[in-house]
């Protein structure tokens, strides 16, 4: 069941720890839980839709380092945090880094319960959104110097004779190269083409 | 009462018959020459009917006493002196009603008389009463010697004196005052010269009776010397005393002087009072002067004496800062004191005499006054307040009032002293603010400390009531899927019981130190209440990363303490342990407590810290308002102190070995406690 949502809850207080995971259980939800930030931080990055519920204050590492900690390790899991008092700085940080919410104990079942609906949900989201950019990576891996030359052109909507100006090939050959690499790509239409370029654009630029 | 010759018809002899004959031993020899006579001797009588009519109504008492030394006749003026019947006096003779003292005499001259070397004597002697009272006479006594057979008898006119001895007793009595009394006397004749002086004067002088007496032709050589009577007087007074005499004498006036004179018995000199007056005769001509000098010394002292009284008291009154007065039953001014006169800004003029009503404004007069009337009915001293306005405003004072009796127990004066309080009054309260802040400055920090913990404290109510809620709101959702089973409800609800129980110990916690409640003292151990702190404040060591480590002694005597106040000094020097450290990153942050005993017995507890410490000045922190700390008010350690002490123990602080501060604090063992 690997694919099943994941929802981790890191809390200090065993009572608190205890009960949030009964009550996030009753919504068909697993539930992992920890006793401090150190801990959740030795376990393997989940490979399944997941989200964290995180009480800031915590012996050891706090909430909010653990935060950082998992920023710094390209870790992109949508966090929740809970907290006994929550100041409006400590609030704005959290938000800033990216949580999903902030909830000041004691909280409502519902708030909770949907701000780990939204976690889980950003998290599927992102997930997918990844699997994709690593589908058309693997794809655009396969493209040849020229033909990745020849689609970065027709993205920028230029048309196969100034291509081919532009290169000093031949029109036949800029369309050879064009319809080779939209086959590579699966894409269906020059649109389709346009869309996952602004996709891989990241990394794409990344890598430039 | 007829005068009777008596019993003549006894023929003893005088001599066998009195024995007051034989001790003289004079009558023998007459004796036998004795005859009886009687019958002419009455015949004698009888033929002068008028001489007995003359003796029997005389004044004067008549008596006829016989060879043998019995009454033989007396007429009734005799015997009303001795108060016999004529019988009972025929029975005695002349010795036996004679007062002892006297019968000596009175026995020699009869003797002469006998002896014929008198023709008559005069004796003044005493008789014995019939009621034994004495009797003075004077008694003249006349031999009748016998004539044609009647027998010689003594024939005498006796004399009632008493009047004129008294008379002259009393005359000797009053010399003998003149001379003993405790003054000394004299007499000086117009011409200057001392005629009399006393016993007395003699003997407080040491001058010879000659040499006071003296006649001024041996001492007068001017007209205007000294006489010897004021020859004691001192050199510088010696002009004085002269003038003083002879212009008396002069003037016929008299003197009346004090001055000092050697005094002999010691060679002193003593304040005599010394005065002469005038004594004249029935056309005013004066005769002599007579007078008296007084030993007025311990008088003279007891003045002094009372004038420096009288002046020391009168500095303690005019130097006194209170105001002190004196008034009339009426309410009349007597006396007051400089501070009264500079206080009310009158001049002693201005008060004499005056009541407060016709001084000062109505409402105080009035208050004053009836005090005063209060006084006078209850004859006792009194304390009250009253309120006299001056020129900066009203001031109070605390007026003592008493009265003052006279002779006769009655009061006539009412005494006063006031105390201006207006200064101390303002610093009393002035007192009660500062410590009214104070007390609200403790508070006051108390809830700064406590706002220090409020996080840690409403994270410790949080959590338990999350939990709570989280379980129940699991529960209800359960429920509404028809999905909740006994046994999972049955562990929900435990958990919410154990948590809320939780919550509700974590809340009685808090109240327990933010109640503002009075010190109550139990006696308990010092441990336990340390242990109690630390796990309020565990929270504070784990996020401040601070080690805590604990040397509790075992069996430590108990205190009798406030706990809710000790445990305010214990959260307050951990707090403060925990903030020194706050800032340290090249060592561990390490907070001690130790507790034990000191070599007196008391207990005594350490925190000690290893943060930056305080330096040399360690006592320092303890002044109020003393503070290290951004937001602090300076005032934990003030209190804790204060607390401490409130305990009957000390709080003090000591740089700790290598880095750091300790605390110490000490508390008296409670008696009776085990130890």
């Amino acid at each position: 069941m690997t694919d099943a949502p994941l929802v981790f809850v890191v809390d200090d207080d065993p009572s608190v720890r205890s009960s949030l995971k009964f009550l996030i259980s009753t919504i068909g939800l697993h539930v992992e839980s920890f006793d401090s930030a150190e801990t959740f931080l030795h376990r393997k990055p989940p490979g399944t839709t997941s989200c964290l519920v995180l009480d800031v204050r915590l012996h050891g590492l706090s909430g909010l380092d653990c935060q950082r900690e998992l920023a710094v390790r390209n870790i992109h899991i949508p966090i929740v945090f809970i907290t006994g008092h929550g100041d409006i700085p400590m609030c704005v940080r959290a938000m800033k880094a990216g949580a999903v919410e902030f909830l000041t104990k004691p909280f409502r079942d519902q708030d909770l319960l949907d701000a780990i609906h939204i976690g889980l949900e950003r998290d599927r989201a992102r997930r997918e959104e990844e699997e994709e950019t690593a589908m058309l990576q693997q794809r655009f891996e396969l493209l040849t110097r020229r033909e990745r030359e020849v689609i970065s052109m027709v993205v920028s909507g230029m048309l196969n004779k100034q291509i081919a100006g532009q290169l000093g090939a031949a029109e036949n050959t800029v369309k050879v190269h064009r319809a080779r690499a939209m086959e590579k790509m699966h894409a269906q239409s020059i649109a389709d083409l346009v869309r996952m370029i602004e996709k891989l654009k990241g990394p794409f630029q990344k890598a430039a | 009462m007829q005068f009777s010759t008596g019993n003549f018809t006894d023929t003893r002899p005088v001599v066998t018959s009195i024995n007051c004959w034989n001790e003289i031993g004079t009558a023998a020899g007459n004796g036998g020459s004795l005859v009886d006579m009687t019958k002419e001797n009455r015949a004698h009588w009888q033929n002068d009917q008028r001489w007995q009519t003359a003796f029997e109504n005389s004044a004067i008492g008549i008596m006829m006493v016989d060879f043998v030394g019995r009454f033989c006749g007396a007429n009734s003026a005799f015997l009303r002196m001795l108060g016999y019947t004529e019988s009972e006096l025929y029975q005695l003779t002349f010795v036996d009603v004679t007062y002892e003292d006297d019968r000596k005499r009175n026995l020699e001259l009869v003797r002469e008389l006998v002896e014929g070397k008198r023709q008559h004597f005069q004796i003044e002697k005493r008789y014995y009463r019939k009621d034994r009272t004495l009797l003075w006479v004077r008694t003249n006594v006349a031999l009748v010697p016998g004539m044609g057979g009647v027998a010689p008898f003594w024939f005498g006119i006796v004399e009632d004196i008493t009047q004129r001895k008294r008379v002259e007793e009393e005359l000797g009595f009053q010399i003998e005052v003149l001379q003993k009394i405790p003054a000394m006397v004299w007499t000086v004749t117009p011409d200057g010269r001392c005629d009399f002086i006393n016993q007395f004067f003699i003997d407080a002088t040491g001058m010879s009776r000659e040499y006071i007496q003296s006649h001024p032709d041996e001492w007068n050589n001017s007209g205007n010397d000294l006489p010897p009577l004021f020859s004691g007087l001192p050199s510088q007074e010696r002009e004085r005393g002269a003038n003083l005499f002879w212009n008396g004498i002069r003037t016929g006036q008299g003197w009346a002087f004090e001055a000092q004179h050697s005094h002999t018995s010691d060679g002193t000199y003593h304040w005599y009072f010394d005065r002469a007056v005038p004594l004249r005769d029935l056309q005013g001509k004066v005769v002599r002067f007579v007078g008296a000098r007084t030993d007025i010394e311990p008088l003279k002292r007891a003045q002094e004496e009372l004038r420096e009284s009288e002046t020391r008291l009168q500095a303690f009154f005019e130097n006194s800062p209170s105001l002190i007065f004196l008034k009339d039953r009426q309410g009349r001014y007597l006396y007051v004191n400089n501070a009264f006169k500079k206080v009310h800004r009158l001049t002693e003029e201005q008060i004499k005499g005056k009541r407060d009503d016709e001084l000062f404004s109505a409402e105080p007069a009035v208050s004053s006054q009836g005090n005063d009337q209060e006084v006078l009915e209850a004859g006792i001293p009194m304390e009250f307040e009253e309120v006299a306005v001056q020129e900066d405003g009203p001031h109070t004072s605390i007026v003592h009032k008493f009265p003052l009796f006279n002779t006769d127990g009655e009061i006539y004066a009412i005494g006063g002293i006031a105390t201006d309080i207006t200064e101390r009054k303002r610093s009393e309260n002035e007192l009660v603010t500062l410590r009214d802040a104070q007390a609200e400055l403790a508070r006051a920090s108390r809830l700064t400390t406590m706002g220090e913990l409020a996080a840690s404290i409403a994270h410790e109510v949080n959590q338990p009531l999350t939990a709570v809620i989280n379980n129940s709101s699991a529960c209800l959702r359960l429920l509404a899927d028809h999905n909740l089973r006994s046994e999972v409800l049955r562990g929900a609800l435990e958990e919410i019981v154990a948590d809320s129980t939780r919550a509700s110990a974590v809340i009685a916690r808090i109240r327990a130190f933010i109640k503002k409640t009075p010190a109550e003292k139990n006696e308990l151990d010092l441990n336990e209440l340390i242990q109690d702190v630390l796990a309020l404040t565990d929270r504070e060591f784990s996020e401040n990363r601070v080690l805590v480590e604990r040397e509790l002694a075992k069996a430590l005597p108990h205190v009798l303490v406030d706990r809710v106040q000790l445990q305010q000094v214990l959260l307050n020097l951990i707090m403060n342990g925990i903030e020194a450290m706050a800032t340290l990153i090249s060592r561990p942050r390490l907070l001690r407590l130790e507790s034990g005993i000191d070599e007196s017995g008391n207990v005594l507890v350490a925190v000690c810290d290893s943060g930056t410490g305080f330096g040399l000045d360690a006592d320092r922190v303890f002044t109020p308002f003393f503070t290290t700390k951004e937001h602090g008010m300076g005032m934990g350690l003030s209190i804790s102190r204060s607390l401490i002490e409130a305990h009957g123990g000390r709080l003090w602080a000591t740089p700790n070995s290598p880095h750091g501060t300790v605390f110490y604090f000490t508390l008296p063992a409670a008696a009776g406690s085990p130890s």
